[in-house]
C-alpha cells in the first residue's frame, strides 16, 4: 500500500472511530474515489458471542480487506471487542476443511470423497439405521451458532423424513435454564426488553456473569452509563470469583459457589419484610405458586411470606458465607426495589446449575414483586452466550421438547398447525418427545442411538465428563457426521466430516439476547469444495427420501428444490419458516422478510408483523400495550401490560427453596471447581485457537487458584497443577489471584490439548427441569505436581 | 500491515495521565477525546501480531477500561496471502 493511501486509510479510521465516540475531529479526506477501501460493503453481524454485534466487511477482488462496526446499529453503537475485530481470519484460513471425508471404521485415515458419495453415504446410512433399528435411533446436534436457516432445516427433515424427535443442539449446554426460567415464571420465552434499557436503567443487578470478558461490547455500554452517572447509577455484582466485570461494581457480593438461590430469597424476605414491594402490580399481574409432590399449587402471598421466614438475612448470611452479611443483603435489597430501574442480567453462572431453573425464576421473582419490569430500563434480561441460540435452537425448534415457532411437540394441535404449514398428513409429526442433549449422548454410549448428525459443534470437548460420551462417539457401530469448517476434537470420532461455508461465504440469519433478528449475506465464496449447510442437508434430504422410498420424506425439501444456494435457498427456507411457523405466534417474524432485514441497520424485534412497524425495528418492549402489537392484539382488559404468555395473563411468583449443588467439596475432594470463557478465546477454540494473535495472547488454559489456598498448598504462579475429581484429571499452570474464593479454584474450558481439556473434570448431573448440565460448580482435589514447564499450544488437525 | 480505528474509554478523572502513557506507545496516533473520556485512536501496526500486542499493552494501562475497536483495513495481509 503506498504512502497516500495509507494516510487515506488512517483518516478512514480516524473518521470511524470518532463517529462512534461522537467526537468531531478536523479531517479531511482527499481522493477519495481513488483511494476506494473496498469495492462492496457487506452489513452483517458478528460470527462469536450472543451480543449480536453488527458490522460490515468490506471486500475488494473476492477477498476481505476491512472491517468496520455499524454506528446506527442498536446492539452494538459501532464497536466491536477484539476477539470479534478477528473473525475474519477465519475466512480464507489455510487449515480450513475444504473436500468430504470419509472412513467406514473409525481407526482407519480419513479418505477424501466427491459430495455425491458423501451424501450418498449418509442417506444410506441414516436410512438403513431407522429402517433397521427404528427412528428413534438417529439423531441431531446442533448448534447456537448455527443461522436459523439451517437448524430451521435440520429439524424439519429429522422430523419429516425420520420421524424424530431426537433433536438437540448445544444451547441445552446453556441455555435451557434460561428458556425453563422465562416459560414457568411468564409464560413466554425470552427477555422483554432490550439494550437500549442500559441507557435507562439506575441499577445494575448483575448475577452470575462476566460480561467483561463474555460480552465486551455490551459490557461498554454498562460501563459508559455507570461512569457518565457516577452517584445516581449502582452496579451490583454477585459472583464468587472477582472477575473484570467487578470492576466497576459499586458493591460486588462474594460468596460460597451455589448458595445465591438463598441470597435471592432473603433479598424478597428484605422487600416484603421493609414493605418494599409493589402490591398493585403484585395484584394485578401476579400468581403465586408452589411445586408440590405431584403438581403445582396455587399458594397466597401470607404463604410466600412465611416460606421467606427461613431466609432472613441472618440465615441467608450463614448459608452463603464469603463477604455477605446480613447488612449488605439488607443494601442490595434496599437498591434493588428503590431504583427507579432495575436491570438484572446474568448467563451461565446462573444456566449452569442443578438448579438453574429455579435460579431463573428467583431473579424473575425479584422484579415481579418489585414491579421492575416493563418500563423502560426494568428487565429481567437474561444474556444469551452464543450468536444465534436464540434466533436459531429456542425459536427455530432446535430442540427436542420444542418446535418451530415456540410451539411444543406434546401439543397435539401444535403439531397438526405444523403438519399443515409442511403439507404433510395429519400425525406424521412423532408425539414423542425426544432424548435431551445428556440422554443422547448416553444413548450414543449405549449404542441405542446408532446414526448421529453433529453440526457446528464439538460435543466431545463441550459435554461434561467428556471422556464418558467420547466413549460413544467412538464406537465403530454408531455412524457420526461431522458438518463443520475445522477439524475438532469431535471430527476425531466422525465416519463422515463434510466441509461447510463459514459466516459470510454463506447468507443467513441469527437472532441476539434481545429478539433481534439480523441477516449476514454472502459476501465471498467458501473455499473448496466446501458449502452452505442449507444445500448440504438438502441434497442429503432428497438422497434420504429415496432410500427410505418415503414421499413423505421429500416433502420436507420439496419447496427448496433447484433453488440457488448463496441467497435462494436460504431466502426460501426463512420465508417459509417465517410466514408458515412464527405467524400469529409471540415471535411472530412474518414481516422480517430478507428485503427488510437488509434494509435495517440492525435487523427487527419480535413480534413484527406489519412491514411498517419491522422497518422501525419491531417491539422494543414486550407484553406492553402501545408498544407490542401482540399486546394489543392479545388485549384482554384495559390494563397496560398485557402478558399474553398464558390464557391466565399472570406472571408466576415460584416459592422455590435453596438447594446446593449435585456435588458439594468433601474431605477427599475439598475444592470446588468452576468453569467459565477469557476474552480471548471462543468455546472449543477450533476457530479462534487457529488465530495467532488470539492464541499468543492465551495459548493455554491455567487454573486460577486464591492466593491463601495456593500458600496452604505451596502452590507458585506457573507451577503444575493437578485437578482431579471423581471423573477425570487434568494438569495446567497455575494462576495466583485474588480471583476465585477461598476454597474455589477456577479454568478456562477452551483448551483442547487431552491434559488441559477441562470438561474431563466437571460432572455430567444436570438440572431436573432444563435438564441443562452443571458446569458450574463440581467438586474436585488440586495438587502441585512440579515447577513450571513450558507448554506448547495444541489444536487438532486431521 | 493492519490499519485499525478504535475508542479508548478511560475514566474521565484519569483521561490525561491516559493520553500521556498513550504518547509513550509506538505505532499510534491520538485523534481526539471527549468530555466523557472516551480517546480515538488510530494503530498503524506492521502486522496484526503486533496490533493485538499494541492493544493488550494499552488494555493494561491503568484507568483504561476498555480497548473496542471500530474500523480496521487488513488488505495489505488480503494482498499477501495471495
Ligand atoms: S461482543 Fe460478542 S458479538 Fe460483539 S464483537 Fe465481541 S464477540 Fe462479537
Amino acid at each position: 500500500m503506498n504512502i497516500s493511501r495509507r494516510d487515506f486509510i488512517k483518516k478512514t479510521a480516524a473518521l470511524t472511530a470518532a463517529s462512534c465516540a461522537g467526537i468531531t475531529i478536523p479531517l479531511s479526506i482527499c481522493n477519495e474515489a481513488k483511494a476506494e477501501e473496498a469495492d462492496k460493503w457487506v452489513r452483517g453481524t458478528c460470527r462469536l458471542c450472543g451480543a449480536g454485534c453488527r458490522l460490515e466487511l468490506g471486500v475488494k477482488n473476492g477477498r476481505a480487506v476491512a472491517l468496520r462496526g455499524v454506528t446506527e446499529s442498536r446492539t452494538n453503537l459501532g464497536y466491536v471487542c477484539m476477539k470479534g475485530m478477528l473473525f475474519y481470519k477465519i475466512i480464507g484460513h489455510p487449515e480450513r476443511l475444504t473436500k468430504p471425508l470419509y472412513r467406514e471404521k473409525k481407526n482407519q485415515k480419513f479418505k477424501e470423497i466427491s459430495w455425491d458419495k458423501a451424501l450418498d453415504i449418509a442417506a444410506k446410512e441414516f436410512a438403513k439405521t431407522a429402517k433397521t433399528y427404528g427412528y428413534d435411533s438417529v439423531a441431531y446436534y446442533g448448534s447456537g451458532q448455527s443461522q436459523t436457516e439451517e437448524t430451521y432445516l435440520f429439524q424439519k427433515i429429522f422430523r419429516v423424513a425420520l420421524q424424530t424427535n431426537n433433536v438437540e443442539g448445544n444451547p441445552r449446554l446453556c441455555m435451557a435454564s434460561a428458556v425453563g426460567g422465562y416459560m414457568t415464571s411468564f409464560g413466554a420465552d425470552e427477555p422483554i426488553g432490550s439494550y437500549s434499557f442500559i441507557e435507562k436503567a439506575t441499577c445494575f443487578f448483575i448475577i452470575g456473569s462476566n460480561m467483561a470478558e463474555a460480552h465486551p461490547v455490551i459490557f461498554r455500554r454498562v460501563m459508559r452509563r455507570k461512569l457518565d452517572n457516577p452517584k445516581d447509577v449502582k452496579v451490583i455484582n454477585i459472583d464468587p470469583r472477582i472477575s473484570p466485570t467487578s470492576r466497576i461494581a459499586d458493591i460486588h457480593l462474594q460468596f460460597k459457589p451455589g448458595t445465591d438461590l438463598a441470597l435471592m430469597n432473603a433479598m424478597a424476605q428484605v422487600i416484603i419484610e421493609e414493605k418494599l414491594y409493589d402490591e398493585k402490580f403484585i395484584n394485578d399481574y401476579c400468581l403465586l405458586k408452589q411445586q408440590g409432590e405431584k403438581d403445582v399449587k396455587n399458594v397466597t402471598f401470607e404463604d410466600y411470606k412465611k416460606f421467606l421466614e427461613d431466609y432472613t438475612p441472618e440465615k441467608a448470611a450463614k448459608i452463603c458465607e464469603g463477604n455477605i452479611t446480613p447488612d449488605k443483603i439488607r443494601e442490595i435489597a434496599r437498591i434493588f426495589a428503590k431504583s427507579k430501574a432495575t436491570l438484572s442480567m446474568w448467563c451461565m453462572g446462573l444456566n449452569q446449575r442443578i438448579r438453574g431453573v429455579w435460579a431463573n425464576n428467583l431473579v424473575h421473582n425479584l422484579h415481579f414483586i418489585t414491579g421492575q419490569l416493563c418500563k423502560p430500563g426494568a428487565d429481567s434480561f437474561s444474556m444469551t452466550g452464543q450468536p444465534n441460540a436464540c434466533g436459531g435452537v429456542r425459536e427455530g425448534g432446535g430442540l427436542c421438547h420444542i418446535l418451530p415457532g415456540h410451539r411444543t411437540v406434546d401439543n397435539e394441535k401444535m403439531r397438526n398447525e405444523l403438519e399443515e404449514a409442511w403439507d404433510i398428513p395429519k400425525g406424521r409429526l412423532p408425539a414423542k418427545i425426544g432424548l435431551h442433549t445428556m440422554a443422547m449422548f448416553s444413548a450414543v454410549n449405549e449404542g441405542k442411538i446408532k446414526a448421529i448428525w453433529i453440526n457446528c459443534t464439538s460435543p466431545a470437548q463441550s459435554l461434561p465428563n467428556a471422556d464418558l460420551y467420547r466413549k460413544g462417539l467412538n464406537r465403530d457401530d454408531v455412524f457420526v457426521v461431522c458438518t463443520d469448517i475445522f477439524p475438532t476434537i469431535t471430527t476425531e470420532h466422525a465416519n463422515l466430516i463434510l466441509p461447510t461455508a463459514f459466516h459470510f461465504e454463506k447468507t443467513g440469519v441469527y437472532g441476539c439476547t434481545e429478539r433481534r433478528s439480523q441477516i449476514t449475506p454472502k459476501a465471498v465464496n467458501p473455499p473448496g469444495m466446501a458449502k452452505p449447510e442449507v444445500w448440504i442437508a438438502r441434497e442429503w434430504a432428497v438422497r434420504l427420501a429415496k432410500e427410505l422410498n418415503d414421499p413423505i420424506a421429500l416433502k420436507s425439501v420439496e419447496p427448496f428444490l433447484g433453488l440457488e444456494d448463496g441467497y435462494a435457498l436460504p431466502k426460501a427456507i426463512w420465508d417459509e419458516y417465517t410466514h408458515k411457523t412464527t405467524k400469529n405466534r409471540d415471535n411472530d417474524l412474518s414481516a422480517a422478510s430478507y428485503e427488510i432485514l437488509q434494509e435495517m441497520p440492525d435487523g427487527v424485534q419480535w413480534p413484527a408483523f406489519t412491514a411498517d412497524f419491522a422497518r422501525k425495528g419491531g417491539t422494543e418492549i414486550k407484553f406492553v400495550k402501545g408498544i407490542d402489537p401482540m399486546a394489543d392484539k392479545e388485549s384482554k382488559d384495559d390494563k397496560p401490560f398485557q402478558f399474553y404468555g398464558r390464557p391466565d395473563r399472570k406472571l408466576y411468583i415460584w416459592l422455590r427453596p435453596y438447594k446446593g449443588a449435585a456435588e458439594e467439596p468433601d474431605a477427599e475432594y475439598p475444592f470446588v471447581l468452576s468453569t467459565g470463557r477469557i476474552i480471548d478465546h471462543w468455546h472449543t477454540t477450533s476457530m479462534t485457537g487457529r488465530i495467532t494473535e488470539l492464541m499468543r495472547a492465551n495459548p493455554y488454559s491455567f487454573v486460577e487458584i486464591n492466593p491463601k489456598d495456593a500458600e496452604k498448598l505451596g502452590i507458585k504462579p506457573n507451577d503444575m497443577v493437578e485437578i482431579t475429581s471423581k471423573r477425570g484429571k487434568c494438569i495446567m499452570p497455575a494462576k495466583i489471584i485474588e480471583g476465585p474464593i477461598e476454597g474455589m479454584v477456577f479454568a478456562y474450558w477452551h483448551d483442547m490439548h487431552d491434559d488441559r481439556m477441562i470438561n474431563k473434570v466437571t460432572k455430567d448431573a444436570f438440572d431436573p427441569g432444563s435438564k441443562e448440565p452443571e458446569f458450574k460448580i463440581c467438586a474436585c482435589k488440586i495438587k502441585r505436581v512440579s515447577g513450571p514447564v513450558p507448554l506448547k499450544p495444541y489444536i487438532v488437525t486431521i | 500491515m493492519p490499519i485499525g480505528g478504535f475508542v479508548i474509554q478511560t475514566d474521565i478523572t484519569n483521561c490525561n495521565n491516559c493520553i500521556n502513557k498513550l504518547k509513550s506507545i509506538k505505532n499510534i496516533d491520538i485523534h481526539g477525546m471527549n468530555e466523557k473520556g472516551d480517546i480515538v485512536i488510530v494503530v498503524d501496526a506492521p502486522d496484526s501480531i503486533e496490533m493485538e500486542n499494541i492493544i493488550n499493552n494499552i488494555s493494561k494501562i491503568n484507568g483504561i477500561n476498555s480497548v473496542l475497536m471500530a474500523y480496521m483495513n487488513i488488505e495489505d495481509e488480503a494482498e499477501s496471502n495471495g
